[in-house]
């Protein structure tokens, strides 16, 4: 019964990172994008203490302690000092409109749900039955960085992104190595930062942040 | 008093108890909103209160309107009636019986926004044609996240009888927790939203002209009719609010024939449930404003989007689990 439980908070898990990734292509509100990611990042560190709690690991609860202070803690709060400084752009501007890209993200949705069937039917682990999750939020993180033409949306996107590929990894494979899992979550604290002062800088001098518009390089 | 006679009878006294009870809730949530913004509020009965002002003024009707004007109220509010009585709410009826069905319900409920649609234009006016073709946008864009949303809420009981749903999950209290169901309430919770005309979709309290859907419709009744339309609007609400706390936390509901202490606390349980829900309308209405008609399509998208991936969902579990 206890086992019954468990995976029924993972499915919880796996599905909130989903449907958090649906409501990152519904707003267009920078400050709720950014909320909405930090949730994201905390239905992560859901799926790792459950995750390590299930296998016994001691190293996926030190997983889920990374990922709480990088995802939930760290890029939020970066991002946040961020769009307080610039008061003029707080909304992005999708290239396709918003009903037409949830539409969008539903058929990419139910086809990770397609495409990961046969990996269902192959393993016999109780996990690999949340494999969609991760898989469709992948592809809807892709959908976000393809139609959103701001940087900072574009940077929520890729950290979507990412933690749709932790996800992954977590609930296909337990999770990689410790020293993996320290490794790409600096890389992408580190990437965040880096990105968050250059945004920061393009604001300052061109006063926006439009990429579609950077075509040429100035002295 | 055979069986069958017995049954109707209970189900005859669930739709007038929530006729009585409904313009009470109503007032409620008017009342808790006032009380959250500072105001002292018209207290719980001005719903109740207006209603019965409404039944003793003259109706009038416009001139060049057709029986379509005239017969509207009384098919509105008969519609909302019957899904009164229909809808597990305190009781619920017997699997047999075939009329308790998801997509008859909503079949009903529909039936009455329609015929609202149909007397809207029919009188004539700029307004009641406005109100018309917006309600029927929504309409449109609210119906195929409502039969998503059922098909996620039926997978897991293998039927759309709602008896079927609700003793499935009264046996099942975790099922309610699978993630296709939580998405098929999300989605559901703002269908409902949409369907009783509250905020963020549509404004109940307001008649300025650039926004109004439901008020604009409703605009040329006077009289008893309006009475008869407010007051179906308000059992409207009270049948989707019951239907949304039943199709997911069934619990206290009564067995069809069950003895009266069952029934006493079938009514305990649904009011705690409605109450609730209520209240959570009026405080959630003090914080948000009536989002631009064009960007209601958006909302009502993404909860297509959401009740499409309860589908998903439901089969996914439903599956993986037997």
């Amino acid at each position: 019964m206890t086992g019954l439980t468990d995976i029924r908070l993972i499915d919880f898990s796996s599905a909130g990172l989903l449907l958090s990734a649906i409501l990152l292509v519904w707003r267009r509100d920078l400050l709720a994008m950014v909320k909405i990611i930090s949730a994201q990042g905390f239905t992560l560190v859901a799926i790792a203490l459950l995750e390590g709690l299930r296998s016994g690991e001691t190293t996926l609860l030190l997983v889920a302690l990374l990922f709480f202070v990088t995802r939930v803690i760290a890029i939020p709060m970066a991002l946040r000092r961020l769009l307080r400084g610039s008061s003029k752009e707080l909304e992005t501007s999708p290239l396709v409109n918003t009903a037409s890209s949830l539409v969008i993200a539903a058929l990419l949705s139910l086809l990770a749900f397609l495409v990961a069937q046969p990996l269902i039917g192959s393993s016999h682990s109780a996990e690999v039955i949340l494999l969609p999750f991760p898989l469709a939020t992948f592809l809807v993180a892709l959908l976000i960085i393809v139609t959103r033409s701001k940087a900072l949306s574009q940077l929520i996107g890729f950290l979507c992104l990412d933690n749709a590929l932790s996800a992954l990894a977590l609930i296909a494979t337990s999770g990689v190595p410790l020293v993996v899992e320290v490794g790409v979550s600096l890389d992408v604290l580190f990437l965040v930062l880096v990105l968050v002062l250059v945004i920061g800088k393009m604001q300052e001098k061109i006063l926006h942040t439009d990429l579609s518009e950077l075509r040429e390089l100035h002295e | 008093m055979d069986f069958s006679q017995m049954t109707y009878l209970y189900l005859i006294l669930q739709a007038v108890l929530l006729a009585l009870v409904s313009p009470f809730l109503l007032g409620m949530i008017g009342q808790i909103r006032s009380r959250l913004e500072g105001r002292k509020g018209p207290g719980i009965g001005q719903v109740r209160r207006d209603i019965r002002k409404y039944f003793r003024k003259n109706s009038i009707a416009p001139i060049g309107s057709t029986a379509v004007f005239s017969l509207t109220p009384y098919v509105y509010f008969g519609t909302a009636v019957l899904a009164a009585a229909i809808t597990p709410i305190f009781v619920s009826s017997l699997i047999s019986d075939t009329y308790a069905d998801l997509f008859a319900l909503v079949g009903i409920l529909f039936l009455g926004t329609v015929s609202l649609i149909l007397a809207g234009l029919d009188t004539g006016t700029a307004f009641g044609g406005m109100g018309a073709s917006r309600e029927m946008t929504i309409l449109a864009l609210v119906e195929p996240t409502i039969l998503m949303s059922i098909y996620a809420v039926s997978i897991p009981s293998h039927s759309s009888n709602l008896t079927a749903i609700v003793r499935g999950l009264l046996v099942h209290p975790l099922q309610a927790f699978l993630p296709g169901n939580v998405l098929a309430l999300a989605a559901l919770a703002i269908v409902v939203l949409a369907e009783t005309s509250r905020l963020p979709i549509d404004n109940p309290s307001t008649h300025l002209e650039l926004t109004m859907i439901h008020e604009a419709m409703i605009l040329e009744y006077a009289g008893p009719k309006l009475a008869l339309l407010e007051w179906a609007s308000a059992i409207r609400l009270g049948v989707f609010l019951s239907l949304l706390a039943n199709l997911f936390l069934p619990f206290g509901i009564a067995n069809l024939g069950g003895s009266f202490p069952d029934i006493l606390i079938g009514l305990a349980a649904i009011s705690l449930k409605v109450i609730f829900l209520g209240a959570a309308i009026g405080a959630a209405e003090v914080f948000i404003a009536k989002l631009r008609l064009f960007r209601v399509p958006e909302l009502l998208a993404g909860s297509f989007v959401i009740s499409v991936l309860a589908v998903a969902g439901s089969f996914l579990f439903s599956a993986g689990l037997r």
